[in-house]
């Protein structure tokens, strides 16, 4: 028994060690939504403190039925979401989830969330172990007060 | 009297008759502009043209619905977890600082989330939706058509953008706040990135401007 946990310890350690040295994710949050709503987005940092390049190609969470990572456009005036296959974290650099730009939207949440409420997330990064973030769920949120000259935001932009 | 003479006079009274009508016809339905907007707005306020929605409710929201209230209209759609809910955020933001400005401006000035998505969104999942950012905010939805028709009339835009399943659609539309005046005329928008204090402040201007109380 206390041998396999030490095993059990001994294979996860390398994994966790790796996950937190990829990339570093700030301030992980989630939209509280109306309770009539279905959908929420989450929002964080992302830095890479790495030689390379990442990039994020899938998230998931146990709490939702779906998870698809989008980006707010504005095009002709009309604002729309569009899903995006994968988002890239410049290698030294950082990018910014946040509202209005950049967001992980997750559908059809398997219980209602209020604030203060944790929700696991998984980020996928190519090439690379999950990494196990949780977010917390805030009520409220406009965009970055940086954000507020620019109709659109940018990929890369933070 | 000579023809020529005579085809001339007529000409000319046919052309005053019609130059009166115009007169009467054009003093008739020419939207009330205050003098003081006249260079906080790109246009003059226009009236509406009669519409057929369903409030959060389910009952009928018309023409005379807007009458005798300002009304600030945002076109989105619930199943939006990013522009809709920060959208509201902001105008949320707004009001709180017009009620703390100005209580007597409260008594008629309201904030209506237009769904555009009447397929996902009924009246009742609305009106949890909006009541969840104030609990004096209103919502509107309606036919296609209809939604199409009062939405056209300030502009507004949106398109349905095919997903990956047939419930799983997203939906382009403008973020601009629309604002209506109690006469039921559309005054002027806001387009994004929002500003609640510059929103708050030029609503609290234009409704000073129409003699109202602020």
């Amino acid at each position: 028994m206390k041998k396999a946990g030490l095993l059990g310890l001994f294979l996860m350690l390398p994994w966790s060690v790796w996950a937190a040295d990829l990339v570093k994710v700030v301030d992980p949050w989630v939209r509280e939504a109306p309770p009539t709503s279905t959908v929420m987005a989450a929002y964080m940092g992302l830095e890479n403190g790495g030689q390379a390049a990442l990039h994020l190609v899938g998230v998931t969470s146990p709490l939702f039925a779906k998870v698809e990572m989008h980006q707010t456009v504005t095009k002709d005036g009309m604002a729309m979401m569009e899903p995006v296959q994968h988002m890239e974290v410049p290698a030294g650099g950082k990018i910014a989830l946040a509202p209005g730009g950049l967001h992980i939207m997750l559908f059809t949440p398997s219980k209602a969330l209020k604030s203060g409420d944790k929700v696991p997330l998984v980020l996928q990064f190519a090439g690379s172990a999950p990494q196990n973030v949780e977010a917390v769920v805030r009520a409220g949120g406009t965009a970055p007060a940086a954000d507020h000259n620019h109709h659109q935001m940018q990929h890369h932009q933070h | 009297m000579n023809p020529a003479v005579r085809a001339v006079r007529y000409g000319l009274l046919l052309l005053g008759l019609v130059g009166i009508g115009w007169f009467y016809f054009m003093g008739s339905s020419s939207p009330y502009l205050p003098p003081e907007l006249a260079g906080m707005m790109s246009g003059s306020p226009k009236e509406l043209a009669p519409f057929q929605l369903v409030d959060q409710d389910n009952k009928p929201f018309t023409l005379e619905s807007l009458k005798g209230q300002w009304t600030m209209v945002f076109f989105g759609y619930a199943h939006c977890p990013d522009i809709c809910p920060m959208a509201m955020e902001e105008i949320k933001e707004a009001y709180g600082i017009m009620e703390k400005k100005s209580p007597a401006a409260m008594k008629n000035s309201r904030v209506m989330f237009v769904s555009v998505d009447p397929k996902r969104d009924p009246p009742e999942m609305l009106k949890g939706y909006v009541t969840y950012f104030h609990k004096s905010f209103l919502a509107a939805t309606g036919t296609e058509e209809a939604l199409a028709a009062f939405s056209r009339q300030m502009g507004a835009g949106y398109r349905m953008m095919p997903g990956k399943t047939a419930e799983d659609y997203l939906v382009a539309h403008t973020s601009n706040f629309y604002l209506i005046d109690p006469r039921g005329q559309y005054v002027t928008y806001f387009n994004p990135p929002h500003d609640p204090e510059a929103i708050a402040n030029k609503w609290l201007a234009i409704r000073k401007a129409y003699g109202e109380p602020i």
